[in-house]
């Protein structure tokens, strides 16, 4: 129950920061993904599977709020939470920071491509409303902020294994 | 391996159980979040402020940026009050007036979170139904500029979508001559587009844009932006028109809504 309630209230502190703090910065610095990078983080290097599950449910988080980025938010984000399961447990497993960014590209380009999709089904009713450029611009950027977020976090790693144990956040082995 | 397992689902089935009862009560959640959301939008937006130049490569400093912002505003405040006093004037003061309009409830706002992204744009503030906010009405920055409206609505919150959202729809009037009146289309790059405008409609660029008054909940006048491009060929039955709008929501915190119950 503790350890549920902290990977609970982390989630929405991280989502807070990023759909306030970070989405209200400049230019390009809004599209820092926070929540996806985070969970990319937590499922690949330290081995846990919540992780997957922060970045679906980030999707569920801008749905419920109606402030999705893109239309039908959870779609995109349940199948990136899946992704990034599958890659870090089968693609890639190595915990290296190639292995961290793969993954971490992998999600988001799987994020991006069920975004796609989805502006395709609009682009058919609404051709106008649709920028595709602005949507590569986005994708590129997200994928972009979170190889440096993911690097930071490779940096911090020591760190972050140890605040993620004494908030019982993380296990002394490994569940992937 | 079946230890984990179970371990694993147990937490999953928890965290559901605690985002279902935070959904539930999602009203008293939303309050308790708005006080560390407030802050957090506030940092956010004072960087982004001081950041302008940097980030938007202004070929004048940021103060100056915003000084001229700020006189392009007063002025196309004062021009849209004069032209419609004029009006007022002219039809013996018609019903749908600033004077009417001045006495509409307004509720301040502050905005606690933002979505992101070139093809939708909307946030969440912190006032809701126990206020009186109703889905519709109309959120306008201090100095009258409207920004967009409200979607969707929790006892305690409101979501308002931008008015240069995809999504988005405006009834609008344009200053012009021929008093040129149509629905504005959010489109993507934070414009709004207003199509089908008859060949024979004056249109031009920083023609000024308001709301038209023939919508629900929104009242005529508000200032909603200035057109920023007209195309079409002359030998088209109609001419399309972009407008720019004025209330930029990345560079404010506040907002104040009109609610529809005093209109």
């Amino acid at each position: 129950m503790r350890r549920s309630l902290s990977i609970f209230l982390l989630f929405l502190a991280l989502a807070i920061i990023q759909t306030s703090f970070f989405a209200s910065l400049p230019g390009l610095l809004a599209y820092t993904p926070l929540v996806a990078a985070s969970g990319v983080y937590l499922v690949q290097h330290v081995g846990e599977r919540y992780g997957a599950f922060w970045i679906a449910s980030f999707g569920v988080f801008l749905d419920i709020l109606s402030i999705p980025s893109f239309p039908l938010e959870t779609f995109p984000y349940v199948t990136a939470g899946l992704a990034a399961y599958l890659s870090a447990r089968h693609l890639f497993s190595n915990r290296s920071w190639y292995g961290l960014i793969a993954c971490g590209a992998f999600t988001l380009l799987s994020l991006g491509l069920v975004r796609a999709f989805i502006l395709v089904a609009i682009s058919l009713r609404h051709p106008e409303t649709v920028s595709w450029m602005a949507f590569w611009d986005t994708l590129l950027w997200n994928a972009v902020l979170s190889t440096v977020l993911l690097t930071a976090f490779f940096g911090f790693a020591g760190r972050i294994r140890s605040f993620l144990r004494t908030g019982f956040l993380a296990s002394n082995g490994h569940e992937i | 391996m079946r230890r984990l397992a179970r371990r694993t689902s147990n937490t999953l089935i928890t965290i559901a159980a605690l985002a279902l009862v935070a959904f539930v009560f999602r009203g008293s959640v939303m309050r308790v979040l708005a006080v560390v959301q407030r802050p957090l939008v506030a940092a956010g937006t004072w960087v982004s402020i001081r950041a302008i130049g940097i980030f938007d490569q202004a070929a004048v400093s940021p103060e100056r940026l915003s000084q001229l912002e700020a006189q392009r505003e007063a002025a196309i405040i004062d021009h849209a009050e004069l032209e419609r006093l004029r009006i007022e004037n002219e039809e013996l003061r018609a019903e749908i007036g600033f004077v009417s309009r001045s006495h509409v409830r307004t509720l301040t706002a502050a905005i606690v979170s933002r979505s992101v992204g070139p093809e939708a744009s909307a946030f969440v503030i912190d006032r809701g139904s126990d206020d009186g906010v109703e889905i519709g009405d109309p959120s306008v920055t201090g100095n009258g500029v409207l920004v967009g409206k409200v979607v969707a609505v929790t006892a305690t919150s409101a979501t308002v979508r931008v008015v240069s959202d995809r999504d988005s729809a405006t009834a609008i009037a344009l200053l012009n001559g021929t008093r040129t009146i149509g629905i504005a289309q959010g489109i993507s790059g934070a414009l709004l587009a207003l199509h089908y405008i008859p060949q024979d409609e004056r249109v031009a660029v920083n023609d000024i844009v308001v709301t038209s008054g023939l919508e629900d909940n929104i009242p005529s006048g508000l200032i909603v932006g200035i057109v920023n491009t007209v195309t079409g060929d002359p030998t088209a039955p109609f001419q399309e028109a972009v407008i720019e709008p004025l209330g930029d929501v990345r560079r404010i915190y506040t907002v104040s809504v009109i609610v529809s119950g005093s209109l």
